[in-house]
C-alpha cells in the first residue's frame, strides 16, 4: 500500500506567502510609473533649506480616458517637505531673531 | 573676535564672553571658573567652612572679613535699600524652615514632614556693626546671613569688569547677566528670556548694551514640603515663600545687582504692585510672566525687545 508523506501546515503557509509576495512584486513592476529624476538644484542634505517649487496639482482629467486600469492607476507623486533644523532654541519671539549670546531665566543648573 | 566659555558654578550654569582681538583673551577667560570657585568658597552657605558660615557661627563677635565678603555684604545692604526691604540677607532661617537646607540639586523633590515652622525674630540690618577701617563685621546674636542671588549677581559683575579690560564682556551667572559694554560693531548683545512654561524655549530676545538683566522665578527651584509646594523666594514680611501670581520676573537695570534685587522685589510684590513699582522707576524695565500664562511688559521694556523689521 502506497501512502503519500504528509506535508506540515507550516510548509503550506510558507508556499502561499511566497506565491503572494512574488505576485505582488510582479504586478507592482507592471503597473507602477517610472520615478522622476531629482532636481539637480536640490541638495540631499535635509538640514539645508532648498528653494522649493510649489508642488503642482495634476491637471483635471478632461474627460473619459479609455485606459484599462487594474490596480488603481499610476503611483502617486512623492511630495518632499524639507525642514531646516534650528541650531538655537525655538524662539517664540519670531523667526529670524538673532541667536542669543546668553539667556536669562530662573537659575538652573 | 568673540571668546566664549561655559561652566558650572554656584549650582548654576555660567557663561562668560569677551570680544577681543588680544591673544591673551582665551587665557584670561580660562581663569573665570577659578574666580567663581574662590567666590563660592567665601560666600556659599552650602560649604561648611565658607567664610560666610564662619561669620555666622561667630555672631556676637567682631570678625575681620575678606574684601570679597565685605563687598558682597555692602551689595546686600544696597539691595535691601533699593527693594524697599523685600530683598534681604536675613532670611536664612526662613529658607531652612521652608526646606531649602541644602544645595538645590541635592534637595529631594518631596519631603514627608515639614521643617520647623514659624518666623523667628529677623532683626534689622541696622543692628549689624560694620567697621570699614578694620573691615570687620559683628553680627548680633541669633542673626544669620544668606546672600542668595546677590552673591551670583556680584560675581557676574566682578567677572565682567575684569574681562572688560580686554573688550566688551558679557557674563551670565545662572541667568543674572552683567554686560560691560555693547559689542564693538555697534550692535547690541542679543539675550534670550527663558520661557518658564517650556524648557529650552524663549519668550523674547532682548537687545542690550551696557546694563544688567536678571530673572527671578519660582518655576524651577521648587519642591514639596508636607504635601504643599514650596520655593526659594522668601517674602520677608511673612517669613514664608512668597504668595504671588508672578511665575517669573525679568528686569533690566543699569547694573546686574540692581536688576537682581528688583526682579525679586517685583516677584514678591505680585503683578499689580510689582508692575506699578517698576513704572515709577525710570531706570528699570520689566517683563512679568504670570502663573496663568499672561505676560505683562513695563512701558520702558519695548525699547529692548527684538522685533522683525
Amino acid at each position: 500500500m502506497n501512502h503519500k508523506p504528509q506535508k506540515s501546515w507550516s510548509e503550506i503557509q510558507m508556499a502561499i506567502a511566497t506565491l503572494a509576495f512574488s505576485a505582488t512584486l510582479a504586478f507592482w513592476n507592471l503597473f507602477a510609473t517610472p520615478q522622476k529624476t531629482q532636481d539637480p538644484g536640490q541638495s540631499g542634505d535635509p538640514t539645508l533649506a532648498p528653494s522649493l517649487e510649489p508642488t503642482q496639482a495634476p491637471s483635471p482629467t478632461p474627460g473619459f480616458v479609455p485606459v484599462k486600469i487594474i490596480f488603481g492607476g499610476p503611483a502617486p507623486k512623492q511630495q518632499v517637505v524639507i525642514q531646516q533644523t534650528a541650531a538655537q532654541p525655538r524662539q517664540k519671539s519670531g523667526a529670524g531673531a538673532p541667536k542669543p549670546a546668553a539667556s536669562t531665566g530662573s537659575s538652573k543648573p | 573676535m568673540n571668546h566664549r566659555l561655559e561652566f558650572k558654578a554656584m549650582g548654576s550654569h555660567m557663561v562668560a564672553i569677551v570680544e577681543s582681538p588680544a591673544s591673551r583673551a582665551p587665557a584670561l577667560l580660562e581663569q573665570v571658573p577659578l574666580w567663581f570657585e574662590a567666590w563660592e568658597q567665601c560666600l556659599s552657605r552650602f560649604r561648611p567652612q565658607s567664610e560666610l558660615n564662619q561669620l555666622n557661627r561667630a555672631a556676637g563677635w567682631p570678625v575681620p572679613v575678606s574684601e570679597t565678603l565685605w563687598q558682597v555684604l555692602q551689595a546686600a545692604l544696597r539691595a535691601e535699600r533699593i527693594s524697599d526691604g523685600l530683598v534681604t540677607p536675613l532670611v536664612l532661617e526662613a529658607l531652612l524652615a521652608a526646606g531649602y537646607d541644602r544645595s538645590f540639586e541635592r534637595l529631594p523633590a518631596e519631603r514627608e514632614t515639614p521643617a520647623t515652622a514659624g518666623w523667628p525674630r529677623a532683626g534689622s540690618l541696622d543692628e549689624i556693626q560694620l567697621d570699614p577701617a578694620s573691615r570687620s563685621v559683628c553680627l548680633p546674636l541669633d542673626m544669620q546671613l544668606d546672600f542668595g542671588g546677590v552673591a551670583k549677581g556680584w560675581a557676574a559683575q566682578q567677572a565682567a569688569q575684569r574681562l572688560a579690560g580686554l573688550g566688551p564682556a558679557l557674563v551670565s551667572a545662572g541667568g543674572d547677566i552683567a554686560i560691560s559694554a555693547a559689542p564693538s560693531a555697534g550692535e547690541r548683545w542679543p539675550v534670550g528670556v527663558d520661557d518658564p512654561f517650556e524648557a529650552g524655549a524663549q519668550l523674547e530676545t532682548l537687545l542690550l548694551a551696557r546694563c544688567g538683566v536678571a530673572t527671578s522665578g519660582t518655576d524651577y527651584r521648587r519642591w514639596k514640603l508636607g504635601g504643599r509646594w514650596s520655593h526659594h523666594i522668601i517674602d520677608p514680611r511673612s517669613g514664608r515663600p512668597a504668595q504671588t501670581d508672578v511665575l517669573s520676573a525679568t528686569v533690566i537695570a543699569p547694573d546686574v545687582l540692581q536688576a537682581e534685587a528688583c526682579a525679586k522685589a517685583v516677584l514678591i510684590s505680585g503683578s499689580r504692585d510689582g508692575l506699578q513699582w517698576l513704572e515709577t522707576r525710570p531706570q528699570l524695565a520689566g517683563l512679568l510672566v504670570l502663573e496663568n500664562g499672561e505676560r505683562l511688559y513695563s512701558r520702558r521694556m519695548q525699547q529692548f525687545l527684538w522685533r522683525q523689521s
